[in-house]
């Protein structure tokens, strides 16, 4: 297949990425102002909050990470690195979610 | 005490022998064992957190099962990236190591996953946006309906 032909893809997606996680953050930023009332689900929030922060980021670190690896193939490396760090944290905020949703599940 | 001694001389050694590695094979092995780690990892935890979200979903809201198939999603395309870098590693080591593979073949499997981890990564926001976009209509609109079903919450009520 040709080169460009992933090139484009790459951007395309990129760029629906970058939309879709900006107006998830803005979601996100919604859903904790609405969180006012329901004090009991505390810890359960604030890990789904935090847990959603770190997907989003992933999001945009590959959006850009895709974007700019085509301008300059030097930042491959800092943009795997990134992207491997927040994926190690998502996991441990992603068991923690877990966690509190089978508290209040029980 | 010099058994002591020579325990402490261990991870250096190992160092030495990776660097080696590294410079035979010219691949950073390192980074890529990090790098398939995370992937696995990120694996583990959506699958985990994509049954916890089911869960509740049957026991709550529906809104709960959108996040539940962004994370089913995310799955796969963890999987999908621990095979791009699986393959980065063949084309590299594929002289050395003597694996028998074809060109053909080995291309095949490269775009396939050049196709689907951007297609993937698209689908996932994209239910993850109407997922968040369902959770904050529910809250804003029936707030008792995100952790319990509305027909026990009406009889609760009653």
């Amino acid at each position: 297949m040709n080169e460009e032909f992933f090139v484009i893809l790459n951007t395309i997606a990129s760029i629906i990425m970058i939309i879709c996680t900006v107006l998830s953050f803005q979601l996100l930023v919604g859903i904790s102002r609405e969180l006012k009332g329901l004090k009991t689900m505390d810890v359960m929030w604030t890990n789904f909050i935090i847990m959603i922060n770190l997907f989003i980021l992933l999001g945009i670190t590959k959006a850009v990470g895709s974007i700019g690896i085509i301008i300059f193939k030097g930042l491959q490396p800092v943009f795997e690195a990134l992207l491997s760090v927040t994926l190690i944290l998502f996991f441990v905020f992603a068991i923690q979610l877990s966690l509190s949703i089978e508290e209040i599940t029980e | 005490m010099k058994k002591l001694a020579f325990l402490a001389w261990i991870p250096l050694l190992i160092i030495e022998n990776v660097s080696a590695l590294e410079e035979i094979n010219q691949i950073d092995m390192s980074g890529t064992i990090v790098r398939l780690i995370s992937y696995l990892l990120g694996v583990c935890g959506a699958a985990y957190l994509a049954a916890g979200l089911w869960s509740r979903s049957e026991k709550g809201s529906q809104s709960w099962k959108y996040i539940s198939v962004s994370m089913i999603l995310f799955v796969f395309w963890n999987i999908i990236g621990t095979f791009s870098i699986l393959l980065d590693v063949l084309t590299i080591r594929k002289s050395t190591s003597g694996i028998v593979i074809s060109d053909e073949a080995l291309n095949t499997y490269i775009i396939i996953v050049k196709m689907l981890d951007p297609v993937i990564a698209v689908i996932v926001f994209l239910i993850l946006l109407f997922g968040l976009r369902k959770i904050i209509d529910a809250m804003r609109t029936k707030p008792w309906t995100v952790f319990c079903k509305e027909d026990e919450a009406e009889k609760s009520n009653e």
